[in-house]
């Protein structure tokens, strides 16, 4: 299997007025084509930040991360731009659709930016929305649907560039148990077609769905627990 | 009321802790306030007030019969009291007249000398005009032509305003006469220059109708005011005073030849109020003015509109929460109105301060342009006029900053899946006013730079001639009858004047330039003008003729264009050169070099023949001057007496001449003489440019003012723009979008703004600015150049003004805005 994540003593502070935040102190880990990765911790043990880091939307302070063998250090703004786009979908905590473009230029906007025609744009958008089942509102605009409504289309515009990568942090957080659990269904039917996810998130319940749990405490690994027979599990 | 209190505490404390709001609303809607405060106040003086010396002036007319003895030369004819005395008989006696002759005179009281305007008056002159009498008996008396009434301003350098003035004596036109009066300072009409020159004023009085009795002396070009008071329906009309004009050279002029010259000219006649006659120019300067500081007013406050916008919309959520507890959106404009009370006073008083020595610095920045300058100050009703609109704007403010706080928003704002953030805010209303912004800005650019470039080429342009290290070295005559008899001779070599000069040129030498015997440097301030009429084309000929002397071509390097320069030879010959123009108006532009070697006739005398041995290229012997002085010119060996004695020295390169220096070698020429100065070419030029040169830097400072507001503006709502676009902006970079691919959209999405502002702009500034030149004569011609011009460097500073603010949000990582949600 393809190795697509790989990251090595990686450190993250931020620097506050005065204090300086040592979110995350040297995690290393590799995550396979095909994985289905979940982060848990209590709140404020650096899921989050893994995760922008990961996905890079933020840089490590130290340590160094590989996605689907490019090295990431030292690459200029534009460079790591062009590799989030081609290679990593994100799924935000908060869903950050634009609130004034459309649900079908929400998720059109990876491949846009990727310069694809016209034809092929479209095409994608409404597969991946049809994956989603959003297919019938694409021309509402995001304040128009409810908020599982809006989480799916977060996720369908992380993969409709069918990137190597899925970043999802907290997909469930801000949805009731039968939204959460539709969102969830569509992350493992994702992976079951052959994406690799990682997912951060609290609830226990979900992340037994995933092969792999990695615990985080005070921005270290302190467990790491292979889930065997994940196929026959479903969502209770 | 305690939530009104508070409001105005939070108020104070934002002035220091929000200074990025206070203090840009503080200065630029303290000085564009002052401007306009400034501006105000001027016309308020100008245009509004009553004049501080003359009274009645609503019955006062001034009357001016001009006239048209060539294209570019108009002459006053009311320039001689038996003129006027013979008008105030032709028309109703129940009119009130009043007439001035205006010149200069030194004077000299108790020994010390002064630079005073002589007023040679119809006696009751000021009385009519409404001129307080401070000291002594009214104009008319029986002695008054023997005596002499000076101004209140003379009264006081000379006589410390003391009453024994009226037993003192002045001298002055080589005349001792006593003090009789002293009159308030005359300063409602144009006596040229005197206002620089403190007001002092010299009156002599005549009898009307004493001048009555004598002949008409055929005199043309000295300046005279004339004034009537009475009713509407007595007063002369323009038609009748044409009338007047036939009736009096028919009945005053004997002689034919004159009398067919003076009724062969085209006339104007105007009767106006003396006010009007007064202001002239300055009326519509005034006008401009006020114009162009309303419009850099309105300028700036469409970009503190912006600000406050911006400011009121990061305050939304306090607001919608404030309105959902139940507070009427009014209360909520009136506590906001309170809250920035504190900031908006304070830009009150910085106006009003700034107004105040703005008004100080009136007499060097606007000079000649403005009368009545020191009479200008800030006043109750500046005041009150500055609150006023600066209520105005605040109440505005007030109102636009709560416009999208209603209901709508609300829900809106609760539904986003922004968090809060403001992605979704209109800012339709701020691109509205920056198109209005640029609209202006387009139009003040074009009026300012087209005057701008008329006064930078009217400056610098080619005079003709070089201005080398020369000097003009001049004494006053202290005998004016002697200085007269000077200019009485048959032949100009010989004479007494010739003599003097050539003991005066003998002694300059000693300086150790080169001098050259002529009055005047190239740059003159006096020009004799002669117009006769040429015996073969009955057409009226102007020139202007000038004293040759060895050396005064090459010197200036005035370049010969044909024959020969004149010779010490030529001294005692008709012989002549004449300028190109000269040639030109003769001969035709094609065979103007044939002149040469012609005899021409120089008038109806046989004898008056000169003989051309030359032609040099045309000079523009002034700058600036009221009339247009480019008429053909001939050079000849003879002088005129001149108002003063006067000679040019060149000296070597970097060596200047000081009054001292000079008086040394000249002082004991002649006890009538005295009084020498010294004026180099340099400050010849500065003198003769500094008006239109000030003119341009005045324009310039508001051309550079609106382009400074208008790039404040655009890159202000720019900048607001990319922050309320930073969310979708991180989104869109972590969903791929390079950094240019974002400045591309902020730029598109500010592309439509700008290109309508700056199309709309230019179509206004074209349009406008005609129409503008079409109502206000002063205004130069359109110019496609310099429109063009405006065009491109606003359209360049405003890419520049969006382009940056944007690139640096682009640069500042907008995608933290992601990471902290
Ligand atoms: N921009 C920031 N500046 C300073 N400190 C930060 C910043 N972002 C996060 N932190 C700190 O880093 C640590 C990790 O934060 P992170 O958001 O990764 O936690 P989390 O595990 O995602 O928590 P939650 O489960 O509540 O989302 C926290 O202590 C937080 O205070
Ligand atoms: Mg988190």
């Amino acid at each position: 299997m393809k190795t697509i994540v790989s990251m090595r003593d990686i450190h993250k502070s931020y620097l506050g007025q005065q204090i300086e935040t040592h979110a995350l102190r040297g995690i290393s880990l590799e995550v396979k084509q095909g994985e289905f990765v979940a982060i848990t911790g209590p709140s404020g043990c650096g899921k989050s930040t893994l995760l922008t880091i990961m996905g890079l939307l933020d840089s490590a302070t130290e340590g160094s991360y590989e996605i689907a063998g490019i090295d990431t250090r030292g690459l200029k703004v534009d460079q790591r731009t062009t590799v989030r786009n081609q290679h990593i979908g994100y799924v935000f905590q908060s869903f950050n659709l634009i609130d004034s473009l459309t649900v079908f230029e929400n998720v059109a906007l990876p491949l846009e930016h990727r310069g694809e025609r016209k034809e092929v744009v479209k095409a994608a958008v409404i597969e991946a929305l049809e994956k989603v089942g959003m297919g019938h509102r694409m021309q509402y605009q995001p304040n128009q649907i409810s908020g599982g409504q809006q989480q799916r289309v977060a996720i369908a515009r992380a993969l409709v560039g069918k990137p190597d990568l899925i970043l999802v942090d907290e997909p469930t957080g801000n949805l009731d148990t039968k939204n959460g659990d539709a969102v969830m269904q569509l992350l493992l039917e994702l992976n079951k077609q052959g994406a690799t996810i990682v997912m951060v998130t609290h609830d226990s319940r979900y992340s037994g769905l995933a092969h792999r749990q990695i615990q985080l405490l005070d921005g270290k690994v302190v467990a790491e627990q292979q889930v065997k027979s994940q196929t026959d599990k479903e969502v209770a | 009321m305690s939530l009104y209190l508070s409001a105005a505490k939070q108020g104070v404390i934002r002035l220091f802790t929000l200074p990025r709001l206070s203090l840009p609303l503080i200065v630029t809607l303290g000085l564009t306030l002052a401007a306009v405060l400034t501006v105000l106040a001027i016309a308020n003086t100008l245009l509004l007030k009553p004049l501080p010396d003359i009274k009645d002036e609503k019955n006062i007319y001034s009357v001016d019969v001009t006239l048209h003895i060539s294209d570019g030369i108009r002459v006053p004819f009311l320039s001689e009291l038996n003129r006027v005395a013979h008008m105030q008989q032709y028309y109703s006696q129940e009119l009130g007249w009043g007439h001035i002759q205006v010149g200069d005179s030194n004077v000299e009281i108790n020994t010390r000398q002064y630079n005073a305007t002589r007023l040679v008056s119809a006696s009751g002159t000021p009385e009519m005009l409404g001129l307080d009498l401070v000291l002594g008996q009214s104009t008319s008396s029986e002695e008054a032509k023997h005596g002499v009434w000076i101004s209140e301003s003379l009264w006081h350098v000379a006589f410390g305003q003391r009453n024994n003035a009226l037993n003192s004596t002045i001298e002055f036109a080589g005349e001792t006469r006593p003090v009789l009066g002293v009159l308030a300072d005359l300063k409602s009409v144009d006596l040229g220059n005197d206002a620089n020159d403190g007001y002092y004023q010299v009156w002599l009085f005549n009898d009307p109708l004493e001048a009555l009795t004598q002949p008409e002396a055929l005199s043309l070009g000295s300046r005279g005011l004339t004034f009537v008071k009475g009713t509407a329906e007595l007063l002369p009309t323009e038609e009748s005073l044409n009338d007047w004009y036939k009736d009096y050279v028919e009945a005053s002029v004997t002689d034919e030849r004159p009398k067919a010259f003076l009724l062969g000219k085209p006339l104007t006649t105007q009767i106006q109020p003396v006010r009007d006659a007064f202001m002239g120019e300055s009326r519509m300067l005034v006008i401009a003015l006020l114009i162009a500081m309303i419009s850099l007013l309105v300028m700036a406050c469409l970009n503190l509109f912006n600000m406050f916008i911006a400011h009121y919309q990061g305050r939304n959520k306090e607001f919608s929460i404030q309105f959902c507890m139940g507070s009427p959106v009014q209360r909520l404009r009136r506590m906001i109105f309170v809250e920035n009370l504190p900031m908006f006073t304070f830009a009150t008083l910085l106006g009003l301060l700034a107004a105040h020595w703005l008004i100080r610095l009136l007499p060097v920045l606007a000079g000649d342009n403005l009368p009545l300058l020191e009479h200008i100050n800030i006043d109750i009703s500046s005041i009150l006029i500055g609150g006023l609109i600066v209520v105005i704007i605040n109440a505005l403010f007030s109102y636009i900053a709560l416009m999208h706080v209603d209901k709508h928003a609300l829900t809106e704002s609760l539904n986003s899946s922004g968090k809060g953030t403001p992605s979704q805010q209109k800012q339709s209303l701020g691109r509205v006013l920056m198109v209005f912004q640029l609209v202006l800005a387009c139009l003040l650019l074009t009026v300012s730079l087209i005057s701008a470039k008329q006064s930078f080429d009217k400056v610098y342009r080619d005079l003709g001639f070089d201005l080398p290290n020369a000097f003009e070295i001049a004494m006053d005559y202290k005998d004016e009858q002697w200085q007269q008899s000077l200019d009485t001779y048959e032949d100009y070599v010989g004479s007494e004047l010739y003599l003097l000069r050539e003991s005066l040129a003998e002694r300059l030498d000693a300086l150790g330039g080169k001098v050259i015997n002529v009055a005047n440097l190239p740059l003159r301030v006096n020009v004799e003008i002669s117009a006769f009429e040429d015996p073969d084309t009955q057409e009226t000929r102007t020139m202007i003729v000038a004293p040759w002397a060895e050396g005064f071509f090459p010197e200036f390097s005035i370049e010969l264009l044909a024959g020969r320069d004149l010779l010490p030879e030529d001294k005692d010959t008709n012989n002549v050169v004449v300028d190109r123009r000269f040639a030109e108006e003769r001969l035709g532009s094609k065979d103007w070099q044939d002149i040469v070697g012609k005899p021409l006739r120089m008038g109806r005398d046989a004898e008056n023949v000169v003989n051309v041995v030359g032609v040099v290229e045309n000079v523009e012997p002034a700058i600036g001057a009221p009339i247009d002085l480019s008429l053909p010119t001939l050079y000849r060996f003879r002088e005129r007496t001149g108002s003063r004695l006067s000679m040019v020295v060149i000296m070597p390169d970097g060596k200047t001449l000081s009054e001292q220096e000079v008086s040394e070698v000249i002082g004991d020429l002649d006890a009538r003489l005295g009084n020498v100065s010294v004026t180099s070419i340099e400050q010849r030029w500065e003198s003769m440019t500094q008006t239109t040169r000030l003119n341009m830097y005045v324009v310039l400072t508001v051309a550079a003012l609106t382009l400074i507001l208008a790039v404040i503006g655009v890159s202000g709502l720019s900048q607001m723009t990319a922050a309320q676009k930073r969310y979708e902006m991180a989104v869109r970079m972590a969903t791929g979008a390079k950094q240019l691919s974002l400045l591309k959209l902020l730029l598109k999405d500010a592309g439509l703004m700008l290109i309508l502002g700056l199309v709309l702009g230019f179509v206004v500034s074209v349009f406008g600015y005609q129409y503008m030149a079409s109502l206000v004569e002063q205004l130069p011609d359109f110019t496609w150049t310099v429109s063009m011009m405006v065009g491109l460097v606003l359209a360049l500073a405003m890419l520049i003004s969006v382009a940056v603010p944007s690139w640096r949000t682009i640069q500042s990582d907008p995608m933290r805005v992601l990471r902290e949600l």
